[in-house]
């Protein structure tokens, strides 16, 4: 019996020991980017590596914020615009449509969900490049509206999130606010959304998220008049004499990540939830 | 509630099959209302690219005014095939393609497997590995992209000078000699978090009887893990599988940005052509497409990684019955 609580103890202290050290290699490059952003950039480019800065370089922060050339304050207006032109008709329309599927009874119900189901293997890269050709012919290149139209399309995964998170609802809700006359949209309006607050956060900063962390569709729809953080920030920023400065480059992505990572940190049980209920990762 | 008794009678009183018609009428009214917004974003995001993508296929199309397309048959599949018999980037670029996703869907499975089946237990600080290990998939693309080429950087990068510590005089040159590695350790770290989680929630719908069972009967926790856990998670493993091929076959601005080759500078530049070892397909397709102005070849490119894709799904799912566990067990509610 002794030994068996022994080797028990052993086992999960082995455990620990083992999560431990790959968390730590996890955590590495994150802990690897504060640290570079404080440097000098003689310490940066030194070998031997130089762990630690002498004296940390808040300056390469107020440098990032205020160098014209650089125009964080700009392009983080950009990125705000763009993600909150995506993100806020996106939850709303995915909500609305989940509604739908969880509470409306029709003919063609069915098939409609499969379709949604099937959109979902449908890869981006085979409607990306049409979408380019077509709008370069029509002129939405370089126009900030194309979020606002791709959020109105809505999502089949937070669709099918929403679809989920309303089956769960007592139907007597419906069913007594139909007899006062209610419509269904005002059903909807009145009754669900303002009972949703979980998933509407979590498709919130998915959707918001997507769009603020994403470089590729930017730069391929905006030219440098409406440059946004991921463009700014996939360029390394350069001294007067032209040369790249990296640790300043680092410190404009410590604060261009930094508001991803609190609101994940602030909401990370709900998070858990929708990566759960539609299989997406964020 | 006056109004109330009052809207119960009025239905009462109308013919029973026109009420119940009118009402069916107007519920698929509402729902297809509501359902409009998603239906006009798959008509134009989806179907009408899709459909403009494959017409595009058959043309010789290069960006430019409409004037000048001419429809050239199969010509351009015919290219494509023709690449794929002589050796052709777009065969190599493909080639590569599927040793990457093969490799990173294997490493990222095992390495998420794992993570999940250490922490689904009551580790001490389970609650803050999983955030730790979740810290990645927060991060936006660009910045991880800096961090790792700062860490896997030849000359000053920190992983070299880790390993200068045990063997001196290491400087390997991960990002070029090393680029496919140093794409699969990038894909790994950054693709844990959201695997970890599914799997956790996975192993926590295991019963533990099963688990206990097996370990009273003396198996270690090692068989436990490939003997009970593994099999029970197959439909998960599955799932997350077919994605992790549909994503890594469609691979694209990871190998331009974290491994660009010669005369990609500091910057990252969306038509910046990454070193040989992961020049990807879609990364092929886009050169073809934009740099080499091709859409109609690139399209036919695309269209073919489309297929490829529905058959490789189609081939996971046929071939699931054989590796994956299906629960038949009557007794048991759904959600227990």
């Amino acid at each position: 019996m002794n030994t068996d609580k022994f080797r028990r103890t052993l086992g999960s202290n082995l455990a620990f020991i083992i999560t431990a050290i790959v968390a730590i290699i996890w955590v590495f490059p994150v802990v690897w980017l504060i640290i570079s952003s404080l440097k000098l950039e003689t310490e940066l480019t030194r070998w031997p590596v130089v762990w630690f800065p002498e004296t940390p370089q808040w300056g390469n922060y107020t440098q990032v914020l205020t160098d014209p050339r650089v125009g964080i304050i700009n392009a983080t207006i950009n990125s705000l615009a763009l993600s909150l032109m995506f993100a806020i008709p996106n939850v709303l329309v995915s909500a609305l449509g989940g509604y739908a599927f969880a509470r409306i009874k029709v003919p063609g119900r069915n098939l409609f969900l499969s379709l949604l189901l099937a959109t979902m293997l449908i890869p981006y890269s085979v409607t990306i490049i049409p979408q380019f050709v077509v709008y370069a012919q029509i002129g939405l290149i370089n126009n900030r509206l194309l979020w606002l139209l791709w959020g109105l399309g809505g999502s089949a995964y937070m669709i099918i999130l929403f679809r989920q998170f309303y089956s769960s609802f007592p139907k007597e809700l419906d069913e007594a606010a139909e007899i006062d006359g209610a419509n269904p949209f005002a059903i909807f309006v009145r009754i669900y959304l303002p009972n949703s607050a979980a998933p509407l956060a979590v498709t919130f900063l998915f959707s918001f998220s997507g769009v603020w962390g994403d470089w590729f569709g930017q730069s391929l729809f905006l030219t440098s008049r409406n440059e946004t953080l991921a463009m700014a920030l996939a360029t390394a920023f350069t001294n007067p004499m032209g040369r790249p400065v990296l640790t300043q480059t680092f410190a404009g992505i410590v604060l261009y990540a930094l508001p991803l990572v609190v609101l994940y940190l602030l909401m990370q049980r709900q998070i858990v939830q929708g990566i759960l209920t539609t299989g997406l990762k964020g | 509630m006056l109004r109330n008794q009052v809207g119960v009678l009025s239905t009462r009183n109308q013919p029973q099959f026109l009420g119940m018609g009118s009402r069916l009428w107007r519920k698929m009214g509402w729902f297809y209302l509501f359902l409009a917004p998603w239906i006009m974003g798959f008509l134009f995001f989806v179907l009408v690219p899709m459909v403009i993508g494959f017409l595009m296929s058959f043309t010789n199309f290069n960006g430019g005014n409409f004037n000048s397309i001419r429809f050239v048959g199969l010509d351009n599949y015919a290219e494509a095939f023709g690449e794929f018999f002589s050796n052709g980037d777009a065969w190599l670029a493909l080639q590569r393609t599927l040793s990457f996703t093969i490799t990173s869907v294997l490493v990222n499975t095992i390495i998420a497997l794992s993570i999940a089946s250490l922490l689904s237990g009551n580790m001490r600080g389970r609650t803050i590995f999983r955030t730790l290990f979740y810290l990645p998939a927060m991060l936006p693309l660009v910045a991880s992209i800096w961090v790792f080429r700062s860490l896997l950087d030849n000359n000053v990068g920190a992983l070299n000078a880790i390993l200068d510590l045990i063997f001196p005089g290491t400087h390997v040159p991960w990002l070029t000699q090393q680029a496919a590695l140093s794409l699969i350790i990038f894909t790994a770290w950054g693709g844990l978090g959201g695997a970890m989680i599914i799997y956790i929630a996975g192993i926590q719908g295991i019963p533990t009887e099963l688990r206990d069972a097996a370990t009273v009967d003396g198996a270690s926790s090692f068989q436990v893990f490939l003997n009970i856990t593994v099999p029970l998670l197959s439909p998960l493993i599955m799932y997350q599988t077919v994605l992790g091929v549909i994503g890594g076959v469609q691979v694209l601005v990871t190998p331009i940005l974290l491994t660009p080759g010669a005369g990609g500078g500091g910057g990252m530049s969306i038509s910046t052509i990454p070193v040989r070892a992961n020049y990807m397909f879609m990364v092929h397709i886009y050169q073809e497409s934009f740099n080499r102005l091709r859409f109609g070849y690139g399209s036919a490119l695309l269209w073919i990684l489309f297929a490829l894709i529905l058959i490789l799904t189609l081939f996971l799912v046929r071939t699931s019955r054989q590796w994956v566990y299906y629960e038949v067990d009557p007794d048991r509610k759904p959600g227990e």
